[in-house]
């Protein structure tokens, strides 16, 4: 239930591949600072080198009897979440990530996206999403 | 022996006479025939090379044709072509962020009703 809880928080932050790609750099160096003789160290590495929207949920629900088991659930579920590779025509902006992960959101489900930039698309967007491909761009519609 | 020379004479006479009229008559009947043969042969020509020029023609007018449809397609390539590298130039240029997230975002649903999600 906390696990559920922790992921649900997450991935209202983490809205990209590239985002989780960095968390699951972030988990290895929580799970290595567990192996410290410093007690403190799990804690500093989470301020450190963690960021911080990061480090705020999971020092809101990890406790320190559970890091491993809790480090382990997200790593897994992560990798499990599905991606929606997404080509641009422009490099998007983080108030354009916002808005197009809040559509995804609503409309498909917990997923994220993976950006791309081809310019030569004009416009619009290349959708790729569980195998099948669309090509919705300005060049598909000009040709 | 004089009468009976004559008469040989006259005999001879005869037997050319009739061998001329036969060998003319022999001869007009061979030009006839030869005549025949050489109409019915410049017939049979005169149609076999009225039957190669019209195979001739048609297979130039398939020809033409075939590269007429070819130039039209050619063209109509280069048109569109022109056109769309013409668009990309200009909508490329034309287009702000608001307008590209608008359309990404047109790009996400029209993926959705094509049941891509």
């Amino acid at each position: 239930m906390q696990n559920e809880a922790i992921y649900s928080d997450l991935i209202k932050v983490l809205l990209t591949r590239e985002d989780v790609n960095k968390l699951l750099w972030e988990i290895g160096v929580l799970r290595e600072s567990l192996f410290k003789t410093d007690a403190g160290a799990f804690a500093n590495i989470l301020k450190s080198q963690v960021r911080k929207q990061v480090a705020d949920v999971i020092e809101k629900y990890i406790s320190a009897g559970d890091r491993v088991a809790l480090l382990d659930f997200l790593e897994e579920k992560f990798k499990e979440t599905p991606d929606i590779k997404l080509t641009l025509a422009f490099d998007p902006t983080q108030e354009t990530i916002q808005k197009v992960s809040k559509w995804v959101k609503m409309s498909v489900g917990d997923v994220l996206i993976d950006y791309k930039v081809d310019r030569s698309i004009i416009g619009g967007a290349i959708v790729e999403y569980g195998g099948k491909i669309g090509d919705f761009s300005v060049k598909k519609l000009l040709s | 022996m004089d009468d009976l020379l004559k008469k040989a004479k006259r005999q001879s006479k005869k037997i050319i006479k009739g061998a001329s009229l036969e060998a003319a008559e022999l001869t007009k009947k061979i030009a006839l025939d030869v005549e025949e043969t050489a109409l019915v042969q410049i017939k049979e020509m005169a149609a076999a090379i009225r039957q190669e020029v019209t195979d001739s023609k048609k297979a130039v007018d398939a020809e033409l044709l075939e590269y007429k449809k070819q130039r039209m397609a050619d063209i109509d390539e280069q048109v569109s072509a022109l056109v769309v590298e013409t668009s990309k130039k200009i909508l490329g240029q034309a287009i702000d962020i608001r307008s590209h997230e608008e359309l990404v975002i047109k790009a996400l649903e029209d993926a959705k009703r094509s049941n891509l999600f």
